[in-house]
């Protein structure tokens, strides 16, 4: 499994996880840390968004195969938010997404400027 | 780069405060959209798990609560207070949202789940029914049964909200961003408030004083009377039929100027009308309530029956919640709570039945208050001094807290006041009284206990409102029924249609009908008893008066005729009576339009539509079936009949006088049917005088037109009238996609299972047998859970719908509910570890 696979898949169970016990506050603080911890030019914030994305598909999938009726849930849902309920999915997977590039992105900023700022460790 | 910086943080503050806040009416996003804390957890939490545990830990000790295969939680409970404190449990469980806006409702809070709802609250407000409750609840003194009860109750739910999981959050708290509040005991009063306020809250005050200042006095009493032209009463009076009583129906006459002021300050005063309450007399034909039971004597078995179905609004979930609570050697009762109340309202025990109909009495009545400052009165002036006022402030907040509105509203010693172009007016009501708080409780916790029938009356004998028509039913072979609640005795000839003198205390009720002037009979000779709303007692028996709310007697009259016919009754017959399809108002108007286009026919041909509406007419079995033709095309044709007949009494003009007035009901339009040249009759509009038989013709023409029109031609799917009119239960918030499906039921308006819309009906439908032990057959429209995505959120529908009931198990102990009927058992432990 290549490192940046391994990478992905760790976001995305990290976002899970944290979403379970933490609620949706979870996206953007594990994103916005992933981002800060991207080493000095690397631009990877879209990256850590598709993951909350994907987290929280996930997680609607798994309750799905457990038997849950989620399904159901977009389509009532939706319709009170005038949204079919795939669209509906979509806007939750999309709220993730944005919520996760964002942060991830200000992450990204703030940690390569910290980093720039710091004094150059010399060899001895 | 600068500018992906900008977009990001931009995006990232846009999205964190729609997560956190919302966005106009969104509730906040991050909390709904959460994959496993949002909405999408409502249908996790879904289904009962096979086995769960909960702790309430006021518990005494454990209790194990067994749900059947029907939703139904069977509670066994080591006392009393502990059954009552798993119910709150087990309510709050599968009802709590529903707790929660029902109270809020009462409590004039709606405004803090959606500030649209202010004008409500300040209506509720106005009416003093949050009052009303608060000052009940603190009169309880504090070793009170019905306060510790109370307390039991709470403690139950609040336990269930302590625990709850991200799961067990109802879907409406995450469409409106908020938590389930706590449950006070004094909620319970205030849910009590609201069916007060809903079965005794009578409008009729301003319907005959508006009618008496258009058209007087003698016209307003006639609209609005004191006695029911066709007699049917529940207390049978010796007949074998329904008497008609010889009517004068009076021309239009000058309109009483004295009658106009004391109508609107009533009109004011009484505010904005309730749905669900029997106001609208000529939109009346949907509401009612029935119930009949069979004395040995007449039943096939030889054994004692009962009927009861309660008609209200229907709501998803139901106002009702179906539970079984059993103590050993103490209590032993089934049947259908109120979500918010301990005990069982409706239902029966090992040894006796009961059920209700409302009564209908006029209970509240209007004061003409004198106060020291007419903008802000602090005092009011009675028996020739001053009073102070209790003045009570009322804040209204939005969700954030935010303050929306203040009012003031002051009370007198009779109930609050509205102030109407610079005059105050004060209305008492039986539902305010403080003496009838803990009765509400005690009485129908009493009833759970009853051996027999004179024991149900003794425990019913404080009750107080809303007045109710209380059947009851035993072991022992006894059928008993009693109007039971609490009549004023005015003063003066007693009638309770005015705006009396509030600046003496001679105004004021003299107290109240003892138990035994109420409307009542126990094993009667005729071997059945029934109510249907209808005028309680004959007029020739009682003459006083009671109040002019009555429903129309169609009901009372078919229910009456069927028991009448069947000297064998069976359960089987108690179930399909209440879903009867036949109509005896179809019985009374038919006979007489047709009679009435035969003889224009017989003179020249009629318009095409009169024909064709005539043809079928003939042909109608005048029965409310799913497929029936006639059906969909009388009710366009009595629609148009009743807007026709009394275009006297409707105005687009709101500044006219007429505007204000109710249209009269169904019991006056049947007696204009014998009036052929009555003036009501003629059509204002027109320059000619027109008589009934060519209004008939008119209306009949448009009927014929307007369902065409509607339904295509009757030949057409959409005709029939299952199609025409189906049934659909709204959900509590009337969020559309929660709503049930429209399904076709039989039956009509004025029917045994009367309906004027999509959504009322009979809220309960049960049926008792009475012998060596009591048999059960039971049903309401939905299901037990409020969770719209719950199997047990409409499993009950179709089964309501086609009048079929559902056999209620009532196992003495955990270990006598069959295996194979038992879907989810929950141990309730009084504190984690372990009970005490």
């Amino acid at each position: 499994m290549g490192r940046q696979l391994r990478g992905v898949l760790t976001i995305i169970t990290v976002v899970a996880l944290a979403t379970v016990f933490g609620g949706w506050w979870a996206v953007p603080v594990v994103s916005f840390a992933a981002g800060f911890a991207t080493p000095r030019g690397v631009r990877q914030a879209a990256l850590i968004g598709i993951c909350a994305g994907s987290a929280w598909l996930s997680l609607l999938a798994l309750q799905t195969v457990s038997g849950i009726a989620i399904g159901d849930v977009a389509t009532k849902v939706g319709q009170l938010f005038s949204l079919p309920g795939p669209l509906f999915l979509l806007l939750v997977v999309l709220f993730a997404f944005g919520l996760g590039w964002s942060c991830a992105a200000l992450g990204e900023e703030l940690g390569a400027r910290l980093r720039k700022s710091a004094p150059t460790p010399v060899q001895g | 780069m600068p500018s992906r910086l900008i977009a990001a943080a931009l995006v990232a503050a846009a999205l964190l405060f729609v997560g956190a806040k919302g966005a106009g009416p969104a509730p906040p996003l991050g909390g709904l959209l959460d994959p496993w804390r949002g909405v999408w957890s409502a249908a996790r939490g879904a289904e009962l798990p096979p086995a769960s545990r909960g702790y309430v830990p006021s518990l005494g000790a454990d209790v194990t609560v067994q749900y059947d295969d029907r939703g139904v939680p069977h509670i066994f409970a080591p006392s009393v207070l502990d059954a009552y404190r798993a119910l709150g449990y087990v309510v709050a469980r599968d009802r709590l949202f529903e707790l929660e806006v029902q109270t809020r409702a009462v409590a004039g809070t709606l405004s803090e789940l959606n500030a649209a709802a202010l004008p409500l609250d300040r209506e509720a407000r106005r009416l003093g029914l949050a009052w009303s409750a608060e000052r009940k609840w603190a009169a309880l003194p504090a070793d009170s049964p019905v306060r510790v009860a109370l307390q039991a109750y709470a403690d139950g739910v609040n336990a269930f909200i302590g625990q709850m999981r991200p799961s067990d959050v109802p879907v409406e708290y995450h469409l409106l961003g908020r938590r389930p509040m706590r449950w006070e005991p004094v909620h319970t009063f205030y849910l009590l408030s609201r069916m007060q306020q809903t079965l005794a809250w009578d409008n009729d005050d301003v319907g005959f004083l508006s009618t008496a200042a258009v058209y007087g006095r003698d016209v307003a009493a006639w609209a609005f009377p004191r006695a029911t032209f066709l007699q049917e009463p529940i207390q049978p009076n010796g007949q074998r039929e329904a008497r008609r009583d010889p009517t004068v129906i009076p021309e239009p006459g000058p309109g009483d100027t004295s009658a106009a002021r004391l109508a609107s300050l009533a009109a004011a005063a009484i505010g904005p009308r309730f749905p669900g309450t029997l106001t609208e007399r000529g939109d009346e034909s949907g509401l009612g309530s029935n119930n009949w039971a069979v004395a040995p004597s007449r039943s096939a078995s030889g054994k004692a029956l009962l009927a009861g179905d309660p008609h209200l609004d229907l709501s998803l979930p139901s106002v009702w919640y179906e539970v079984h609570l059993v103590v050993p050697d103490t209590l032993d009762v089934a049947g259908v709570t109120f979500a918010g109340t301990p005990g069982v309202i409706i239902g029966f025990n090992r040894d006796a039945a009961w059920t209700y109909t409302n009564t209908g009495a006029d209970v509240v009545d209007f004061y003409a208050e004198s106060v020291d400052v007419a903008a802000a009165p602090t005092k009011y002036w009675l028996d020739g001094a001053w009073k102070p006022l209790e003045i009570r402030i009322e804040t209204f907040r939005d969700k954030q807290g935010t303050v929306l509105q203040v009012d003031t509203i002051p009370h007198t010693h009779r109930g609050p006041m509205t102030r109407v172009r610079g005059r105050w007016v004060s209305f008492r009501w039986t539902a305010h009284e403080t003496e009838f708080g803990a009765a509400s409780v005690q009485t129908f916790e009493a009833t759970n206990r009853v051996k027999n029938v004179d024991e149900y009356w003794a425990a019913m004998n404080p009750y107080g409102v809303p007045a109710q028509n209380m059947l009851s039913a035993d072991r022992s072979g006894n059928i008993a029924i009693r109007s039971t609640g609490k009549y004023p005795i005015r003063p003066g000839n007693g009638d309770g249609r005015l705006i009396f003198d509030g600046t003496t205390t001679k105004s004021d009720w003299l107290g109240y009908w003892s138990t035994s002037e109420y409307p009542q009979s126990k094993n009667p000779a005729q071997g059945y008893l029934a109510s249907a709303n209808q005028q309680p007692m004959d007029p020739k028996v009682e003459p006083r008066y009671m109040g002019t709310g009555w429903a129309p007697p169609w009901r009372a009259m078919r229910i009456n005729r069927l028991l009448r016919a069947d000297s064998a009754v069976t359960p089987d017959a108690m179930r399909k009576y209440q879903t009867d399809p036949g109509s005896e108002r179809a019985e009374w108007f038919v006979p007489r339009i047709l009679a009435a286009l035969d003889t224009v026919a017989a003179a020249g041909p009629l318009p095409a539509g009169a024909e064709k509406s005539r043809r079928l007419l003939r042909s109608w079995d005048r029965r409310y079936t799913i497929d029936s033709k006639g059906a969909t095309l009388f009710e366009q044709l009595m629609a148009g009949l009743g807007r026709t007949a009394w275009d006297e009494f409707i105005s687009s003009d709101t500044t006219s006088p007429k505007a204000a007035l109710e249209v009269p009901g169904q019991t006056q339009l049947a007696q204009l049917m014998d009036a052929p040249t009555s003036t009501w009759w003629d059509i204002g509009s027109t320059p000619a005088r027109e008589s009934r038989n060519e209004v008939l013709v008119q209306v009949a023409a448009a009927a014929w037109d307007s369902a065409t029109k509607k339904f295509g031609g009757p030949d057409d799917p959409r005709w029939a009238w299952g199609s025409a009119y189906p049934q659909q239960v709204p959900h509590l918030l009337r969020l559309a996609p929660f709503a049930s499906p429209k399904v076709a039921v039989t039956s009509g308006p004025h029917t045994l299972a009367p309906r004027n819309g999509l959504s009322n009906g009979a809220s309960w439908r049960m049926v008792a047998e009475l012998g060596d032990s009591v048999a059960v057959q039971a049903i309401y429209p939905g299901g037990q859970s409020g969770n719209p995505f719950s199997s047990r959120y409409l499993d009950r529908l179709q089964t309501w719908a086609s009048g079929q009931l559902q056999p209620v198990l009532m196992p003495r102990t955990p270990t006598a509910l069959p295996a194979d009927r038992i879907r989810s058992t929950l141990t309730l432990k009084g504190i984690a570890g372990g009970s005490r």
